[in-house]
């Protein structure tokens, strides 16, 4: 209860401290910095020293004694004036996928002068992970851990790192500007089509595999082919960019529809669903997608794939009951 | 490139830094450690320093670990009435770092081990204190601290880890310098266990034949800086210790009396009087060097000075570190000052049923009606009219040693001469005794002298019924050159020492300009000494008086105030000049970019996007200063979007930015 208000507390004072943007350069205002464990032990070896050089009138005890002292007034100050050079940028360019490893990616520049940089990060309570930065490396991929399927306000990612001798930790809290929709699990499953003619009858099946395609001809590759539709013998021979042209035998209008049946194994039917759509999708076929109320009419491309995993995503049983209770 | 934090990525330095340091540390401590720590270290090593060279990354398990560490605490227990306190502690943290030293897997053993080695070496410290350690410290620490920073930056080469960790030590090193300054010494805050010191020095018991151990030695034991004129060589009489029990073989204290006396030098200045300071090297007797007759000026630190009947200055402990005190001596004055208190006969004790040729030789020589002063000119004729001579290597003389001394051999080392000069002056009736201290000393410059081990001597004291305690050195009769210009010299045979000393660093005297170092070299060995070692709250106080002028609460303050400003603003200018480094190309770059648009008056926003910006801006532009914006934006994403380290793209940036 006092944890839950805590907790409440530390992230209203930290939305006001570090506003959510969609890039940061660790600076004054977003960093904190204590000393780390080791730090502190190093504390207390140096009040040790300052007492066993005090009481056997050991100068050159004492003089190591100020000397680590010294040290680590330094040291706190090359920890922050290092972690500083760090400027980070999010990219919410991914897929992420049910109980898989989330990894975000982020653009991460470290502006130091022939130092190799190091940056752990830690996702709400698991442990830190550590980011070597090389210099010609683009993103880096910060695993978050598995995601049920869903749409997730993220926690704040905690980057930290303990330059030059581990003596202090600077790290700050940084919230991520976008919201993750992790989608279902593909699992793989055939393809169960309803064409929206006998839309009535659901019985009436027709399977479908994608090597029942057939290799029409070959024509001139146009931008909205996929790239796998490419003759690479053909391009190999010099001739130029072609492309394979298939038959489809589905046609044009395929609706995907969740199984009314399915509230017990609804994960299942999702995923089964999400693999379709991708399939699909990949050999550019029109398709709609119907669960519960929520309706997409039969379009084809990325972004009404996207459109549709989304939808995936966020379809909650309840969407599922309303409909049948109707 | 992720790597879960334990599995480390470590540079091959790290674990051998530590190994190495760990080495060294067990060096610097050895002498107090015990006998199974000793070979649990070893092992340790070894087992370490192959994980360290081959890499391997097996793992003992914890429980065994465990068990070792309870069982070793056990024996550590057991043992540490014996040991005492300090040695105990030394030997529980070095059984603690071999330990954590065959484990070492996450970075947190790493620190461990690191924080440590750190202790053990202020408890070496306590042992070693001149230059060369110190320095031998210093280079441990600095591995430690690069280890450290290996840790932490893992993809850095060893030679950069070296670097960034020498730089922020040396940066530190004016810091500490400041501190140790300013910060005000304290008196001890309790009593500490004494550390035992295991340095060489003269001993209680004196065997013939033992100080020629010592002469083979080239360690320094004092020096001893004059205020005024120098002694001369024949005055150099350290007097240390006083033996006054003969067995037949060795001498001895016979009872070992704490007592002190205080006494009060002439106020007349017609005594001559010499002023100095001693700085002793740690030694493994509680006993000091003076010239007679001696007044303490200043003690040693807390420690106070006794000063016996017998002349001698002693501590209640072994001095286990370097200590300064400063003394005045009155060589003029007789040995008087205890005539009346003092219980003589026991200087006249004899072993009986030993030497018989010697008791029977005193009986022909000398007899009851003779004077003190005749009896002991007969016997000083011994030594002049026999073939004697000076030698480090005398023989063997396991039976009745004086007479086989005196009679057979004729070949020894001052604790010879001064034994059988004291046994006969003992038979002959006349009270006597040995001192055993140092003798000469090399005059370093005009005013400083160092006595090394080599300078050991022993000479006799005989009483006086009028004159008290006279000095006699039966050493200078055979050898006179021995007093004069030292051992070296005196030798009959040269060669002797050559052979003998195991560290020759003597013989750079052969040449002149090595002679030079090495005379440099002691300098800069004594400067350390008086400056850093010798630092006390009297010293603090004049040099801060000397730099501030009268400190009262309000100045010192002040002071203090000024040096911790001081350092602020040291550390502020180093990151001061390291901010102002060029960050990446691509930075520089951007930041022109912006300081070229808010001379037009638009400034970037933070968190502003580049798109964003230019897209707000461009409105506001003429046609062709927006359109280079486009073009800087599309080489800014080619440059962003390829690779980071795309030369090309960042050239064309830099164009376009020219034609801004």
């Amino acid at each position: 209860m006092l944890k839950k208000w805590f907790m409440r507390q530390k992230s209203h004072w930290l939305d006001k401290r570090i506003p959510i943007a969609q890039a940061y350069t660790f600076d004054v205002n977003n960093t904190f910095i204590m000393p780390s464990i080791f730090g502190w032990s190093v504390i207390g070896i140096s009040v040790c020293l300052f007492v066993l050089g005090t009481n056997y009138q050991n100068n050159i005890i004492l003089l190591v004694c100020y000397f680590l002292i010294a040290l680590l007034l330094l040291s706190l100050f090359q920890s922050y004036f290092y972690f500083t050079r760090f400027s980070i940028k999010f990219n919410n360019a991914d897929e992420y996928y049910a109980n898989r490893d989330v990894t975000l990616r982020a653009d991460i520049q470290f502006a130091h002068k022939e130092s190799f940089g190091q940056l752990m990060y830690r996702y709400s309570k698991s442990i830190d992970n550590v980011i070597n930065i090389e210099h010609d490396t683009l993103f880096q991929h910060l695993k978050l851990g598995k995601f049920a399927r869903g749409q997730h306000n993220l926690d704040r990612l905690t980057f930290s790192s303990t330059y030059p001798f581990g003596l202090f930790r600077c790290w700050t809290h940084l919230a991520i500007p976008f919201s993750l929709n992790v989608y279902p699990e593909p699992i793989k499953a055939a393809l169960v089509v309803n064409n929206t003619e006998q839309n009535d009858k659901a019985d009436a099946q027709r399977l479908v595999s994608s090597s029942s395609e057939e290799l029409q001809g070959i024509r001139e590759y146009s931008t909205t082919d996929p790239i796998h539709h490419v003759s690479w013998k053909h391009v190999a021979k010099g001739q130029g960019l072609l492309s394979k042209d298939f038959a489809e035998h589905v046609s044009a209008k395929t609706i995907l529809r969740l199984k009314p049946n399915s509230s017990l194994n609804l994960e299942l039917e999702l995923s089964k669903l999400t693999y379709l759509v991708n399939q699909l999708s990949r050999h550019s076929q029109t398709f709609g997608l119907e669960l519960g109320r929520q309706q997409i009419l039969p379009n084809t491309g990325e972004g009404h794939r996207l459109q549709c995993l989304k939808e995936l995503a966020t379809f909650s049983i309840n969407d599922f009951f309303t409909e049948h209770q109707r | 490139m992720i790597f879960q934090s334990w599995q480390l990525n470590l540079s091959k330095l790290t674990p051998l830094a530590i190994v190495f340091a760990f080495a060294c540390v067990f060096f610097s401590v050895q002498s107090s450690l015990m006998g199974w720590v000793l070979v649990l270290c070893a092992c340790c090593f070894c087992i370490a320093l192959y994980k360290a060279l081959v890499g391997t990354q097996r793992r003992i398990e914890n429980r065994t670990l465990n068990l070792l560490s309870i069982f070793c605490i056990a024996i550590l227990l057991w043992y540490a009435g014996d040991f005492g306190l300090l040695r105990t502690m030394i030997n529980l943290m070095m059984v603690a770092c071999c330990l954590k030293l065959i484990n070492l897997h996450r970075k947190a053993d790493y620190q461990i081990v690191s924080m440590t080695l750190l202790f053990l070496i202020a408890c070496g410290m306590i042992f070693h204190q001149d230059l060369t350690a110190t320095l031998f410290f210093s280079i441990i620490i600095l591995l430690i601290f690069a280890a450290l920073n290996a840790l932490e930056q893992p993809k850095s080469s060893i030679n950069k880890n070296i670097k960034d960790a020498t730089v922020l030590v040396l940066q530190a090193l004016p810091v500490t310098l400041l501190l140790f300054i300013v910060t005000p010494k304290l008196s001890p805050l309790w009593q500490m266990p004494a550390a035992k010191s295991t340095q060489t020095g003269l001993s209680e018991t004196v065997t013939p034949g033992d100080i020629a151990e010592l002469a083979k030695s080239t360690d320094l034991v004092f020096r001893a800086e004059f205020s005024g004129p120098l002694p001369s060589p024949d005055e150099r009489y350290w007097r240390s210790i006083v033996l006054d029990y003969f067995d037949g073989k060795s001498w001895s204290i016979a009872k070992q009396n704490y007592d002190s006396y205080n006494w009060q030098a002439p106020s007349d200045n017609s005594n001559k009087k010499y002023e100095y300071v001693v700085i002793a090297e740690p030694t493994s007797t509680r006993w000091l060097y003076s010239l007679d007759i001696p007044e303490v000026r200043q003690d040693i630190g807390i420690q106070n000075i006794r000063f016996n009947q017998r002349y001698q200055l002693s501590l209640d402990n072994p001095l286990y570190k370097q200590g300064l005190y400063v003394l005045n001596s009155y060589p003029a004055l007789a040995l008087t000052l205890f005539s009346q208190i003092q219980d003589i006969e026991r200087y006249l004790q004899v072993p009986e049923n030993t030497n018989p040729r010697t008791q029977d030789y005193i009986k022909t020589i000398t007899n009851d009606n003779m004077s003190v002063d005749s009896k002991i000119q007969a016997i000083a004729a011994h030594f002049a009219n026999h073939p004697f001579k000076y030698t480090l290597a005398p023989p063997l003389m396991p039976t009745d040693p004086v007479d086989t001394f005196l009679f057979d051999q004729q070949l020894g080392f001052c604790s010879h001469y001064a034994s059988a000069f004291t046994y006969m002056l003992r038979l002959a009736g006349i009270p006597a005794r040995i001192v055993t201290g140092y003798q000469g000393g090399e005059q370093q410059s005009q005013s400083l002298i160092s006595i090394y081990q080599y300078d050991a001597h022993a000479w006799v004291e005989a009483w006086q019924p009028d004159k008290a305690w006279v000095r006699y050195d039966p050493t200078a009769i055979v050898a006179p050159n021995r007093v004069i210009s030292g051992l070296i010299d005196s030798l009959t045979n040269g060669q002797e020492f050559r052979q003998e000393a195991s560290f020759a660093f003597l013989l750079f005297k052969d040449f002149p300009l090595l002679n030079e170092i090495r005379l440099i070299l002691a300098e800069i060995d004594h400067s350390w000494s008086e400056s850093i070692l010798g630092f006390n709250q009297d010293t603090q106080k004049s040099l801060l008086k000397d730099m501030f002028g009268n400190l009262d609460a309000t100045n010192m303050s002040y002071v203090l105030l000024g040096s911790f400003i001081l350092i602020a603003i040291f550390i502020g200018t180093i990151l001061l000049i390291k901010s102002h480094q060029p960050r990446s190309e691509w930075q520089k770059l951007n930041q022109h970019f912006n300081q070229k648009l808010s001379k037009r008056g638009f400034v970037k926003n933070t968190g502003e996007t580049l798109a964003d910006f230019i897209s707000r801006v461009k409105p506001n532009l003429d046609e062709h200063s927006a359109d280079t914006l486009d073009q800087y934006q599309r080489a800014y994403y080619v440059y962003q979007y390829q690779s980071h380290q795309n030369p090309e793209a960042l050239q064309q940036i830099k164009r376009v930015l020219n034609r801004l």
